[in-house]
């Protein structure tokens, strides 16, 4: 083998060592590349020429033990290595210090005692990790550390931030905004059972007064909508597709019914028990969802009004008095209507009921949250607008008054 | 050898290494409260801070000088007024002023503290010596604490007087007349006419006045 092959192979075949001894007196032959990583051994070898036999190996100090040392040599391994992505370091170190408290704690003595500055930092900044958030107890708890301060040493050293003003204000913030929802909860039920007993007297009053043959035609078209929309679970209902006339002849008795038309007065006993009825059914509703809604936790309150609100509403779905076979008093029909009129009439009566059905559910919102007095505007059986203010109440339908 | 107490044997140093790496003050606080020893490594990681920023901190004048006192190796020094509202006054800046920090501050910001007049930021100020930037935005500082700063911060650089509505030519003029070194100055949102801003170019034409 000539001069040049033994020069090219000498650094391959020949590994440098150097003998390194622990607290525990115990000595290790360790790579000198990858001992030289610290640089208290590097300072010993370079300076001192220790740790290149057995006899004179270099003393390390007394926090680095055989185990400690181990596992600082494999840190140095990992990291002496050159081509390493720092996305492969970095995953190295987080899965490296992920030991137990003490062990930790051992080997950050241990690699600050070694000067080696970045195993230092990244147990360091482990320890710091465990101890954020955590109160004096706990920490001593943690490392088993003595209470050896008196109580004024305790309150003395930064008295005024050892409570986080961020949480004491949040705290202070979320009360008074759960007070206010508590606040705000309570009103929009006020303002939803307000507008039930308010619908209720209203449409008490106005199924009382005759309605014309054109708002009768109109109904179906115009109430079906909304209600749907109020609730969800409410049934579609069919739409009466018949015409103006079969409605008359149905009106006046032509369909078949041998009784005909009731009287007025059993009509009207009739209706004033199945009011009766509804209201004390519906008082005791309101009453049970308001309990379930004082017994709730905050979070679903609003949920809870919005459904004690859609079901003050139910009652009209399924009220054979808002349906389309109500039976009408026949006294006052006329049925000599101007066609030009009538026909205008029936264009104006669609046209609010469009409007009234894409308006329902901003107008709905707008009950809720303002207790204010709105303007209605009615469409009357002689073609006239008449302006007529009820406090929180919206017609879903054109009456004769 | 105690393992339990593995911690307690490490050095004081190496314990105010570990608190240096804390952001919150809270956390240094708790830290303090667990035995003489971490007492003592939170007192020395103050010392060994450049920087101390209690911004977003609702701070008030006792622990502010406190924390202040330990950090004898401050050059840079931030009391902004938080969303927490100000609670640092003329009372608090008097005792920071004593502190051994001051004289090595190299820049401070007492942005937006409303709380603190001319009488705090002059006992504050005409300690310094090393002042190179200085941030009195949204204060109510007059012409008064200008003069303190033309007389006790030669090597000042940049200056903010942001909002400052009660600042006059006269403080301005003094600034530019007596600080040589002075690069920067805002003066957005206060009442000095255009024509002093025009002068001030002309004394010192390197200056860049921000409006």
């Amino acid at each position: 083998m000539s001069e040049i092959d033994l020069a090219v192979i000498k650094p391959e075949m020949m590994k440098l060592y150097v003998w390194l001894q622990t607290s525990d007196d115990s000595i290790q032959q360790v790579e000198q590349e990858i001992a030289m990583f610290c640089p208290l051994i590097c300072q010993e070898i370079i300076q001192k020429g220790m740790g290149s036999s057995k006899s004179c190996a270099i003393c390390l100090p007394q926090q680095v033990s055989p185990a400690m040392l181990s596992l600082i040599l494999d840190y140095c391994r990992f990291h002496q290595v050159p081509g390493r992505s720092n996305k492969e370091r970095k995953s190295y170190d987080e899965k490296f210090v992920r030991i137990d408290t003490e062990r930790l704690c051992e080997l950050t003595s241990a690699a600050d005692s070694l000067q080696l500055k970045p195993l230092v930092d990244l147990t360091s900044r482990a320890l710091a990790r465990i101890i954020e958030g955590k109160t004096p107890e706990e920490i001593r708890d943690i490392f088993h550390l003595p209470d050896d301060l008196t109580e004024e040493e305790k309150l003395e050293p930064l008295r005024n931030i050892t409570a986080d003003p961020r949480i004491r204000l949040l705290n202070r913030l979320y009360a008074k905004k759960r007070k206010e929802l508590k606040e705000r909860e309570r009103l929009k039920l006020y303002i939803v059972l307000g507008l039930a007993a308010q619908f209720f007297c209203f449409f008490y009053q106005s199924c009382q007064t005759q309605v014309s043959i054109s708002s009768v035609a109109s109904i179906p078209k115009m109430h079906h909508q909304p209600l749907t929309k109020l609730n969800v679970e409410v049934e579609e209902e069919h739409v009466d597709e018949r015409s103006v006339d079969d409605l008359l002849s149905f009106i006046n008795g032509n369909d078949g019914d041998p009784k005909g038309v009731k009287t007025s007065k059993n009509k009207k006993k009739n209706r004033r028990k199945k009011e009766q009825q509804k209201s004390s059914s519906l008082k005791e509703e309101s009453e049970l969802n308001k309990k379930e809604v004082n017994g709730h936790d905050i979070r679903h309150q609003s949920s809870e009004a919005e459904r004690i609100s859609e079901t003050l509403y139910l009652p009209y779905a399924d009220d054979d008095t808002f349906s389309p076979k109500v039976e009408f008093d026949d006294g006052d029909i006329d049925d000599e209507i101007d066609p030009a009129l009538k026909e205008k009439i029936d264009r104006e009566v669609e046209d609010f009921a469009r409007r009234l059905n894409s308006d329902w559910p901003e107008r709905m919102q707008e009950l809720l949250s303002s207790g204010q007095e709105r303007e209605t505007i009615l469409f009357t059986t002689d073609g006239f607008l008449r302006r007529h203010a009820w406090s929180n109440c919206i017609v879903p339908y054109p009456v004769n008054l | 050898m105690d393992v339990e107490a593995e911690i307690d044997r490490l050095p004081i140093d190496l314990l105010a290494h570990i608190f240096v790496l804390f952001t919150s003050f809270t956390d240094l606080a708790q830290a303090s409260g667990v035995c003489k020893k971490w007492k003592q490594g939170v007192k020395e990681s103050l010392a060994r801070r450049h920087n101390l920023s209690f911004a977003g901190w609702k701070m008030d004048d006792d622990s502010t000088a406190r924390l202040v006192f330990h950090a004898y190796n401050l050059t840079k020094l931030e009391i902004p007024r938080s969303c927490w509202g100000c609670q640092i006054t003329d009372a608090g800046l008097l005792r920071i002023s004593f502190a051994k920090c001051i004289s090595n501050l190299t820049s401070i910001s007492l942005w937006g503290l409303t709380g603190i007049t001319d009488e705090g930021v002059v006992q504050l100020i005409s300690r310094t010596r090393s002042l190179q930037r200085l941030n009195v935005g949204g204060t109510f500082i007059t012409d008064e604490s200008l003069f303190t700063i033309a007389r006790s911060c030669p090597k000042l650089e940049t200056i903010v007087l942001w909002s400052c509505r009660h600042v006059t030519e006269n403080g301005l003029f003094a600034l530019v007349d007596q600080c040589l070194k002075l690069k920067s100055m805002n003066v957005w949102g206060t009442r000095v006419p255009v024509e002093c801003l025009n002068n001030l170019l002309i004394v010192s034409p390197a200056l860049q006045i921000k409006v």
